[in-house]
């Protein structure tokens, strides 16, 4: 299975606090990774590093390689923005633009001075598809999105990193703030999208790494515990941190 | 202590409790054997009814700690095995229940068969008892190599039936002995339950699969 990430000897430091200690970690093309691990276990911390989110945080320094496609994302050649282009990112709580739904996705393209209205209406429409929205909006593009529910604006937020024609969605707790059903229609769309994707998401419930991811990591301390299919990490983790973890024994 | 630690330590429990009934049954159903008590053989069967709600019991609980607490690796077979552990001792109990119908419904067994009866009996005792502990302590190591037991089972078998065709070829009667053959063939059927308790026993202790045929 080919991978798309490869994270290695990966260190990270707030000024002189260690955050993250040698991650070595591969993550494969059309699958989905979970990373889960307790609060202020470093997961968080390595998605945004997978789409460089941390170059915003003063003092954060960071140590190793990153391999997108082969290519190093760290490397001072690269463009932050083309790579956050290819690197998408979905977050916690949803944010959409105080715009129309229809702005809201077409904005990534705007930005790159696409203004064809054909071009633009196509991708809308493409994009909210896949996101699994367009029903629910094709009769009100123009409504502000900060209209729709929380779990709409989470899948408008998915359509809009879709639309930049994406490898890979980082997903930073989608579902943390939706209800169950808004959760349920989001984690049947995350399936939906990995077989074009590869998707990455951090969640704090174990039940639904369990559900939809096909690999887990579990981190702790800043330190990478254990990566395993999720099959075998939840039925029999090979790591006694990880069973305590996922078992409910931590702490 | 974790809520689901008290659940697994209840639920462990129950299934014990259950093993300590089934083999009371199986003290009990060879004492009959040999005394040819009805009546105690009744309270065999009376007692078969207790492991069967035992069954019914532990395979709620089961389903209340999978639908409630949701566990995953280790305490996910620990259920998983102790559902399938609690469906083999209500096997077990059965065959100990058509032992004491045998006894209701027939004379006592003359010395000879009631030696090799015993002898049957007591082998499968000595297998349940060494499985059931390998149960109580988590030991999988042990459990592995417990199911040889059931050959000492086997043998003893064999030997009642090379017994019987040495009497059947000396022109004994037939029916009566095919009855206790099959009667016997009771005990034979619950080694090989005891021997699937072990194999549950190696699964939630090690998730691996063995089959001791």
């Amino acid at each position: 299975m080919e991978s798309v990430l490869k994270i290695s000897n990966l260190n990270l430091f707030y000024n002189n606090v260690q955050a993250l200690y040698n991650i070595d970690m591969d993550i494969k093309m059309n699958h989905v990774t979970a990373f889960i691990g307790p609060s202020g276990c470093g997961k968080s911390t390595l998605l945004r590093c997978l789409n460089r989110m941390n170059d915003l945080i003063e003092n954060c320094r960071i140590e190793g390689s990153i391999q997108l496609d082969g290519a190093e994302i760290y490397d001072k050649n690269q463009d932050v923005v083309s790579l956050r282009t290819r690197v998408g990112m979905v977050f916690q709580k949803p944010n959409p633009f105080p715009k129309t739904i229809y702005e809201n996705v077409a904005y990534g393209l705007r930005c790159q001075g696409i203004n064809d209205k054909k071009i633009l209406d196509e991708v809308v429409e493409k994009s909210l598809r896949k996101a699994a929205l367009w029903e629910e909006v094709k009769d009100r593009l123009g409504q502000n999105a900060l209209r729709l529910s929380g779990g709409q604006q989470q899948r408008l937020c998915i359509a809009r990193a879709i639309a930049m024609e994406p490898e890979v969605i980082l997903m930073d707790e989608p579902t943390s703030a939706l209800d169950p059903i808004a959760t349920a229609k989001i984690e049947e769309l995350i399936q939906d999208l990995k077989a074009e994707y590869t998707i990455v998401i951090v969640t704090h419930s174990m039940q639904q790494a369990a559900r939809i991811s096909d690999e887990t990591a579990f981190f702790l301390m800043g330190e990478l515990i254990e990566m395993n299919t999720t099959k075998k990490l939840f039925q029999l983790p090979n790591d006694k941190r990880t069973e305590d973890y996922i078992t409910g024994r931590f702490g | 202590m974790v809520k689901i630690d008290t659940e697994l330590t209840l639920f462990q429990d129950a299934i014990l409790q259950m093993s300590d009934k089934v083999r009371r049954m199986y003290i009990m159903a060879l004492e009959v054997l040999e005394s040819g008590n009805k009546e105690r053989a009744l309270a065999i069967i009376q007692l078969d009814e207790f492991v069967n709600n035992d069954e019914e019991e532990i395979n709620d609980r089961g389903l209340e700690v999978l639908s409630l607490l949701a566990p995953v690796a280790s305490d996910l077979r620990v259920i998983v095995a102790g559902i399938k552990i609690a469906s083999d001792l209500e096997r077990i109990g059965d065959y100990a229940k058509n032992i004491a119908r045998y006894v209701i419904k027939n004379e006592r067994l003359e010395p000879e068969l009631m030696r090799h009866a015993r002898s049957i009996g007591d082998q499968f005792v000595l297998l349940y008892d060494k499985a059931i502990e390998c149960y109580r302590t988590k030991d999988a190591k042990t459990a592995i190599e417990v199911p040889q037991l059931d050959d000492e089972i086997d043998a003893a078998f064999t030997l009642l039936i090379r017994f019987i065709e040495e009497r059947m070829e000396a022109g004994e009667n037939i029916p009566h002995l095919v009855a206790t053959v099959g009667m016997l063939r009771n005990i034979e059927r619950a080694g090989d339950h005891t021997k699937n308790v072990c194999e549950h026993l190696i699964y939630q202790v090690r998730g691996q699969h063995y089959d001791f045929g």
